[in-house]
C-alpha cells in the first residue's frame, strides 16, 4: 500500500472517529461546554480560511482567472442565493456560471 | 415491525433526497470531481474518499493538501480538525432518531451516513414520524445522497478532462463558491460568525508564511482567536 491509500484510509478512520464519539457521548456531554466550543471554531475557522485562500490565491487552473472576476462571481452567487430565498444550488450555480462567463469574456473579447 | 414497513421508509428517504439536495451535492461533487482532476489526483481517491469519508470539506482538505504538497501528519491532522463538526451533529441525531427495538450497533453503523444535508433534513423530519421508521428513512437518505455524491464526484472528474479550459474554470470554481455561499448564507450563530471571519483572514495569511501548513496553523489560530474573542464578548455582555 502506498503513503496515498495511508493517507485516506487514516483521514477515513480520523473522520469516523467523530461520528463514533457522538454516538458514544450521545446524551452524556454538554453541547455548550467551552472545549465544546473551542473545537467548533476550530473546525469553522480552518474550513473558512481555506475557502478563502482558494478564492483569493488560487493554484492551479483557477490561479489563471482574475481576482475581480472571482470576488464578482462569488458576490453574485450570494446576491442569488438571498433572492432565491436560499435556494443554495442556485445559487451556486449562478456563481459558476458568472465565473465561466467572465472568464470566456476576458480570453475572447480581451 | 415489518420489512415492508421498514422499506417503504427507506425508500421515502431515498425520495426525500432527489430533488434539491441531490441537486446541491451533485453540483459541489462535481466541482470536487473537477478539482482533483485538473489537479492530477487519482479518480480513485474522489471515489473512495467520497463513500468512506463522507464528509466534503475533509476531502477538500485532504486533495488540496495533496496538491501543494503537505505532510501525511499534517494532512491527517488538519482533517480531523474539520471534521470535528460531526460529534456534536451525531450527538444530537441520535436521540432524534434512536428506536430502543434498535440495537446500539445499528447507531454506530449508521453514523458514518451523518452530513451537513443528511442531519438537516433528518433534523427537520425524522420527530414527525413513528420512531421505528426513523433509523430506515434515515439509511435511505444516507444512501442516497452517498450515492448521488460518488456519482457526481466521478462525472467531474471525468468532464474536467474533457471539455475546453475555458468552461472547466466554471466547474472548479463550484466548490468554493457553494461553501463560499453556505458559510456565510448559514452562519446562524454569532460564535460561528466569529469563527468564520476569524479563518478567513488567517487562511490566507497563514498561507503567505507557510503554505504546506497554512490550513492547520490558520485553523488553529483564527478558531482560538475566535473563541477568546467570543468568550470576551460574552463576558462584557455585548
Amino acid at each position: 500500500m502506498s503513503d496515498l491509500w495511508l493517507m485516506v484510509l487514516l483521514c477515513v478512520v480520523v473522520t469516523y472517529a467523530w461520528r463514533g464519539a457522538g454516538v458514544l457521548l450521545s446524551g452524556r456531554i454538554a453541547t455548550g461546554s467551552d472545549a465544546f466550543r473551542w473545537i467548533t471554531c476550530v473546525a469553522y475557522a480552518m474550513v473558512a480560511g481555506l475557502v478563502t485562500r482558494v478564492i483569493l490565491m488560487p493554484t492551479g487552473l483557477l490561479g489563471t482567472s482574475l481576482l475581480a472576476h472571482r470576488l464578482i462571481a462569488c458576490g453574485i452567487g450570494l446576491a442569488v442565493y438571498y433572492v432565491s430565498r436560499r435556494n443554495l444550488f442556485v445559487a451556486v450555480v449562478a456563481g459558476a456560471l458568472a465565473m465561466t462567463v467572465l472568464n470566456y469574456l476576458r480570453v475572447t473579447v480581451g | 415491525m415489518s420489512e415492508r414497513r421498514n422499506s417503504a421508509a427507506f425508500l421515502r428517504g431515498v425520495r426525500e433526497v432527489i430533488g434539491v439536495p441531490a441537486a446541491v451535492l451533485a453540483a459541489s461533487y462535481i466541482g470536487f470531481g473537477a478539482m482533483a482532476g485538473t489537479g492530477g489526483v487519482s479518480i480513485w481517491i474522489v471515489i473512495v474518499s467520497t463513500v468512506a469519508m463522507w464528509a466534503l470539506p475533509g476531502q477538500l482538505v485532504m486533495v488540496d493538501m495533496l496538491q501543494i504538497g503537505a505532510p501525511l501528519i499534517a494532512i491527517v491532522l488538519a482533517v480531523t480538525l474539520t471534521n470535528a463538526r460531526f460529534l456534536p451533529m451525531t450527538l444530537t441525531l441520535v436521540p432524534v432518531i434512536r428506536d430502543r427495538n434498535h440495537p446500539l450497533w445499528y447507531y454506530y453503523l449508521a453514523a458514518h451516513g451523518v452530513s451537513m444535508t443528511v442531519w438537516t433534513i433528518s433534523m427537520r423530519r425524522c420527530l414527525e414520524m413513528p420512531a421505528a421508521e426513523r433509523l430506515p428513512y434515515f439509511a435511505g437518505l444516507v444512501f442516497a445522497c452517498i450515492a448521488v455524491s460518488a456519482g457526481a464526484g466521478a462525472v467531474g472528474y471525468l468532464l474536467a478532462d474533457s471539455i475546453p479550459p475555458l468552461i472547466q474554470i466554471g466547474l472548479v470554481f463550484l466548490t468554493p463558491v457553494y461553501f463560499f455561499v453556505l458559510l456565510i448564507g448559514e452562519a446562524r450563530s454569532r460564535l460561528t460568525a466569529i469563527a468564520l471571519a476569524c479563518g478567513g483572514f488567517a487562511g490566507p495569511l497563514f498561507y503567505v508564511l507557510t503554505p504546506q501548513w497554512s490550513v492547520l496553523v490558520a485553523g488553529f489560530a483564527g478558531g482560538t482567536a475566535a473563541f477568546l474573542l467570543h468568550k470576551a464578548l460574552e463576558h462584557n455582555d455585548v
